[in-house]
């Protein structure tokens, strides 16, 4: 077989592949979720506001609260600290221990504008991804695999 | 020497423009939305996580050697001595470390198992009779780098270059401007109490580099520096004629500054350094004038028939703050730089006097003395004479200076005599943190007072 007639073959196997996918009805709930580093919303659908911080309840985020809040700190003397108010997106391991946390995306453009904001959003990071308080207290139903918080960081 | 790195870019100025965008949407969705039954978090969220109640801790930060010259270590124990007595950094201690500083990549680990947030990693290469030193400074825990930056200048200049990388460290994690690349003029006193000798003296902010301007001929008060030049302004007794001069720290020329019958005293630059705003001794009292630098006009700017004292200009030049008697006791007034009027702004117990408008802006220091303590207090408050909070007591502490970054005061503290010959008494310069922590004294060679704080060296 020619080049050619070898490419040809190779397409037509495609589209059909791709036809009796687009047929075959869904039987599952999508799987894929929002990414919140991506910034958009996740071929699977869901709901771009939303993250694992919903289903933890009143006290379970304030007891997650309390136990950042030990590491959280920040320069007293800062001008305009009252004013100060960040959200970060925060990734957790299986283990509940915080692998990534980065400013939220509608806080983004707010900070990069702002050296103090920035500043203050840097020890927010910090503060949660401190080995004293990056071992989130999750309730045991959300351990086992990656989960996406927001945090509030105010002084 | 390099350039600091550009803080502003694009990126910011479209920042700024989407904030503007932001704001009507918000007005909007406020309007139409039916009241939330649970609090919304900002962005439209509905559930967060909400830290808050914020410690106070400095930043550990490592700082070993830079390079295996004895230089980089000199360099990274000024650094470490800069960062530390700021109160707003923990270095972390050298027998901590698991591995010194290399090249390449940190190996985090390590760094953030010894607690280190920040780390600043680099090398001090002699060359000749230049030396080059580079550093970086690396976020431990997000590993990453946030600032890298080289300098290259004469060998003699490592402790400046030292200081330099320590004002960068500060203002990359802090957001505001260091002050260690700055100077400290005040009055050196020596001698038995009473007949003690005052010469004009200057001193890195570290108290390195000390060195006496003036012989102790003429009593000498009241140093202040040029916001632009090396220049300082005092007051000098010279010729048994209290008046306020210039000294030209490049030349050491002094020159007298207005030709006025009476005393002139307290000086104080125009933010720009084309004035000098002082008072002058009128009768029975003192009003403040103004003199242009360039022409030496002056131009009274109060007349109250009162004593008008301690000028010091707003940083926008638009407003001056003084201490006068005219209500009767003596307070603080703050007037436009014009002159006429003034609005008094302190009503607390005691007396008040020389105010000094904080280079951010937002605070004026003061000397407080009287009161319910009966003490001498150093204090600040808004510049509409609010939030009044006293930052340090004791039995004689007056004239705060205010460090460039508006951050950190200095003034001086004179403790009692046990006996008429003056034994056990002692005059120092103490900094302390705006906030009120960290109070820490100065070295000085001798006994010290009338301290003033530099502008950022160019």
């Amino acid at each position: 077989m020619d080049d050619w007639q070898y490419q040809a073959a190779r397409d037509r196997g495609l589209k059909r592949n791709e036809k009796l996918r687009s047929l075959q009805r869904q039987t599952l709930p999508p799987k894929a979720r929002y990414n919140p580093q991506a910034g958009g919303a996740p071929n699977g659908g869901g709901n771009p506001q939303s993250d694992d911080t919903a289903a933890l309840s009143a006290a379970q985020r304030g007891a997650i609260g309390d136990y950042v809040r030990r590491c959280w700190a920040t320069d007293p003397g800062m001008l305009d600290l009252d004013k100060m108010e960040v959200m970060l997106t925060v990734t957790t391991d299986g283990g509940g221990v915080v692998r990534r946390a980065n400013v939220a995306p509608e806080d983004a453009g707010r900070v990069s504008g702002n050296t103090r904001l920035r500043v203050f959003s840097e020890r927010a990071v910090r503060a949660v991804m401190d080995p004293n308080c990056a071992n989130l207290p999750l309730p045991p139903t959300m351990l086992g695999q990656t989960r996406t918080f927001t945090f509030r960081f105010r002084p | 020497m390099t350039g600091r790195p550009l803080q502003l870019g694009r990126r910011s100025v479209l920042a700024g423009s989407a904030t503007l965008l932001a704001a009507p949407i918000a007005v909007r969705a406020q309007t139409l939305a039916p009241p939330q039954p649970q609090q919304q978090a900002s962005g439209g969220r509905t559930a967060v996580i909400d830290v808050s109640r914020a410690r106070a801790d400095p930043i550990p930060i490592a700082i070993p050697p830079l390079g295996s010259d004895q230089i980089g270590q000199d360099i990274a124990t000024v650094i470490t001595n800069d960062l530390a007595r700021s109160g707003l950094f923990r270095p972390i201690s050298s027998q901590a470390f698991i591995q010194g500083s290399a090249g390449g990549d940190p190996n985090f680990q390590n760094w953030k198992a010894i607690g280190a947030q920040a780390l600043v990693t680099g090398r001090a290469e002699p060359q000749g009779g230049q030396i080059r030193v580079e550093f970086r400074l690396w976020d431990v825990l997000p590993q990453t780098q946030i600032q890298g930056t080289a300098y290259t200048a004469g060998q003699a200049t490592w402790r400046r270059i030292a200081h330099m990388i320590a004002d960068v460290i500060y203002e990359r994690l802090l957001g505001e401007k260091g002050y260690f690349d700055t100077r400290i003029v005040y009055i050196a006193a020596s001698g038995p109490r009473g007949r003690q000798t005052k010469r004009l003296a200057i001193m890195d902010q570290d108290s390195e580099n000390n060195r006496f301007l003036t012989d102790g001929s003429w009593l000498v008060l009241t140093p202040r520096f040029h916001p632009t030049r090396d220049e300082i302004a005092f007051m000098s007794y010279a010729n048994n004629r209290p008046r306020v001069y210039l000294f030209n720290l490049g030349n050491g020329q002094q020159r007298l500054l207005g030709d006025f019958p009476g005393m002139t005293f307290a000086p104080r630059f125009a933010p720009d350094g084309g004035s000098v705003v002082m008072a002058v001794a009128t009768g029975g009292g003192s009003d403040i004038v103004s003199v242009d630098l360039g022409s030496h006009a002056s131009r009274r700017l109060t007349n109250s028939g009162s004593i008008d004292v301690s000028p010091c200009y707003s940083p926008d030049g638009s407003q001056i703050v003084f201490n006068s008697d005219r209500g009767g006791d003596q307070q603080l007034y703050v007037m436009g730089a014009g002159g006429g009027g003034g609005k008094r702004i302190s009503f607390g117990s005691g007396r008040y006097a020389t105010p000094v408008w904080s280079p951010r802006g937002d605070l004026i220091a003061f000397t407080r003395f009287g009161g319910e303590s009966g003490n001498f207090s150093i204090g600040v408050m808004h510049p509409d004479g609010s939030g009044e909070r006293i930052l340090s007591e004791g039995f004689s502490v007056e004239g705060p200076t205010f460090a460039p970054n508006g951050r950190v005061l200095m003034f001086w503290r004179q403790s009692a005599a046990r006996d008429n010959r003056g034994a056990g008494f002692s005059s120092r310069l103490v900094s302390v943190d705006i906030t009120g922590f960290n109070e820490r004294v100065v070295t000085t060679p001798t006994d010290a007072s009338d301290p003033a704080w530099s502008p950022l060296a160019a």
